[in-house]
């Protein structure tokens, strides 16, 4: 049995086996969670690699699978990540099993990982290009609504990711030629532009970031969430991957300025175009270009404190994305949430999770006790050594937002006009414990950050050349 | 030399086809000699079964796509004025001017035979023009498909292997079953 075979090749079967049993929704959701728990668990109880002397529960797992002469291949380094892209899946289909909600992640999400792992696994990797194609338009699949039938965002990234893929394909292809024969500096520059197009594409950096708002606001929240969740975490990994694997590539200092300026504008557009909007959904997809865009600054950075950084910004990056999500999902069951200013008073009907909402927000620009603290103050100080303009930017992009979420605080727990009026709580125990669970953990890591964070900084196992 | 010359001069052709009439069908009609072209370049460099495969896979994709339109009832035309016209025409001649004016010296750096970079190049700018000027999904959809069909030309001249023309394929027709999908809906909404 090989790693491929169960990480990326039995969850596209289970995958489909739920979509013949999707009928029964509520069964095939249950079959979904437990089944990427499975996963989860599996990456503790196995071993990738071809003899050892592990304790007697492991399991040896093969660490390659070819297919059509192409191998694909998870090594025992790359455990960690495909437990988080697993934990993410499992979260999400356990909050839309809690709470009933209909969505295409069950069961498209079990296929939507597969290939993004697919993605980071195949060798050479320069196909990695096609099947991040194949993963967007799985993706397009969830994210599409039926009941809204708005399509512009979709459109979008189908143009972008398409045109992201033949650029990275180019320069796939450059690069690999740059491992046989020795490189100059203009191969070099073009090379790197190639590259540099193609993820300009892909994560959405100004002017290119439109579908990142429009499929926000487009879609079911938890499947707007997830895709932009998802895909650019695999992005970023698989620009990692390209960085790790050619040597030329990671010496240039081209690369890292071009991310450090990729990610300034991200910061930048992400922040001010959020604080200017009004429609809740399009100000969290703005919100996840903001982020986005601190680890590619992070990334940026080409020191170890920056690779340590990254995989610690993760943790806040998905969990108050998730935070967000759930109490979001919470409010809108019962209460039609379109624009901000719905979110009026709301905190005298939805505690929990108008505070997990604002909770979530405040993470995401490094609150303290939030475990966002520790790796943007840590980012904010590694900028501030050498890349001062930087630092500004990003102060200036925090900044703005803590003003915008200071406003929604005010306009969320704005005291109720009428003093007479019966207010009723609405949020039923269930949904209080999950808030309340979540909310606990992300301070509860922001607390005592040795807890999870050590356990993050793994990701960068896999690349191992980029650490020396 | 004849056939080549030829395929460049079919190709110029069929990006006017493409990009100007506004009727759905001349549009697929130039998609297909797209797919036609590609397959006569690629079949010089790769085994007949591999180019065929390709072929095969846009043909299909057609069917997938053009299945949307027949079966939904005609709806008027955009009617595109003879001045648009004349302006789609204008852009996709600076396009060739580019790609004329450039493709030797990116042959330098990408070593395949003149023909299949200059006739991939002009095909992948008419698709670039085709899905940047559309409003219309099914419009953005053949813009995506010939912008693919040029790339596809100079890719496979560069790199052949059977995983990325099965995944290519895939690509393929998923973004034609998805487009006809969206088209449904879009037609639904205009009906609406």
């Amino acid at each position: 049995m090989s790693a491929p075979f169960i990480w990326i090749v039995l969850p596209i079967a289970v995958s489909l086996l739920l979509l013949v049993i999707r009928k029964n929704y509520a069964l095939a959701n249950l079959i979904q969670v437990m089944f990427c728990f499975l996963m989860v668990f599996f990456t503790f109880i196995t071993r990738i690699e071809e003899r050892g002397s592990a304790p007697l529960i492991a399991i040896y797992l093969q660490p390659s699978l070819v297919v059509l002469g192409r191998s694909f291949v998870l090594i025992e380094s790359q455990k960690f990540i495909v437990g988080l892209f697993y934990t993410v899946l499992g979260a999400w289909s356990l909050i839309l099993f809690l709470k009933g909600s209909h969505s295409k992640i069950i069961p498209l999400g079990l296929t939507l990982t597969s290939l993004l792992l697919a993605a980071m696994a195949v060798e050479p990797f320069q196909y990695s290009a096609l099947i991040v194609e194949v993963a967007m338009l799985t993706g397009i699949l969830i994210a599409f609504s039926v009941d809204t039938g708005k399509s512009k965002g979709i459109v979008r990234v189908l143009i972008f990711y398409t045109m992201g893929m033949a650029f990275i394909l180019l320069a796939g292809w450059y690069l690999a030629g740059g491992e046989t024969s020795p490189v100059n500096d203009q191969q070099l520059t073009q090379a790197s532009l190639l590259l540099g197009m193609g993820f300009v594409f892909w994560l959405g950096v100004f002017p290119f970031h439109s579908w990142i708002p429009l499929i926000a606001d487009e879609s079911e929240l938890p499947d707007s969430t997830y895709v932009l969740t998802v895909l650019p975490l695999a992005i970023i990994l698989i620009l990692l991957k390209y960085l790790n694997g050619f040597a030329w590539l990671r010496e240039s200092q081209l690369v890292y300025q071009a991310l450090f300026l990729f990610g300034a504008v991200m910061t930048l557009t992400g922040s001010v175009w959020s604080v200017f909007q009004n429609r809740i959904k399009k100000m969290i997809g703005y919100l996840t270009i903001y982020f986005n865009g601190l680890l590619l600054i992070a990334l940026g950075l080409n020191s170890s404190q920056g690779y340590l950084i990254f995989p610690e910004a993760l943790l806040p990056r998905l969990l108050s994305v998730f935070l967000a999500m759930t109490s979001l999902l919470i409010i809108s069951d019962r209460y039609r949430l379109e624009n901000l200013a719905d979110m009026r008073s709301l905190f005298y009907e939805y505690p929990f999770s108008s505070m997990g909402f604002l909770i979530s927000l405040f993470t995401m620009i490094g609150m303290p006790l939030s475990n966002g603290f520790l790796p943007l103050q840590s980012l904010y100080q590694a900028t501030a050594l050498n890349h001062l303009p930087i630092l500004v930017i990003m102060l200036c992009g925090a900044g703005i937002l803590t003003f915008s979420f200071i406003r929604l605080f005010m306009v969320i727990m704005h005291p109720i006009e009428d003093d007479y009026e019966i207010v009723t709580r609405k949020e039923s125990r269930t949904e209080k414990i999950v808030i309340a669970l979540l909310v606990i953990l992300n301070v509860l890591s922001g607390l005592l950050p040795k807890m999870i964070f050590p356990s993050f900084a793994q990701i960068m196992n896999s690349f191992d050349l980029l650490l020396k | 030399m004849l056939v080549n010359t030829l395929l460049i001069f079919l190709a110029l052709a069929v990006t006017v086809l493409i990009l100007v009439p506004d009727n759905w069908r001349w549009n697929v009609f130039g998609l297909v000699m797209c797919y036609l072209i590609g397959f006569v370049l690629i079949v010089q460099i790769w085994p007949l079964s591999l180019a065929a495969v390709k072929l095969l896979t846009g043909f299909i994709g057609m069917v997938v796509l053009s299945t949307v339109k027949i079966n939904t009832p005609e709806l008027p035309a955009e009617n595109r004025s003879r001045s648009y016209r004349i302006f789609l025409v204008l852009v996709l001649s600076v396009g060739w001017i580019i790609v004329t004016a450039t493709t030797a010296k990116l042959n330098e750096w990408l070593p395949i035979a003149y023909t299949n970079l200059y006739i991939g190049l002009v095909i992948l700018f008419a698709g670039i023009i085709k899905f940047a000027v559309s409003r219309q999904v099914f419009d953005v959809v053949v813009g995506l498909l010939v912008f693919l069909c040029g790339f596809d030309v100079v890719y496979s001249s560069l790199e052949g292997s059977a995983l990325v023309t099965a995944i290519y394929s895939l690509i393929v027709l998923a973004i034609c079953v998805i487009g006809s999908y969206l088209e449904g809906f879009s037609i639904q909404e205009e009906e609406a």
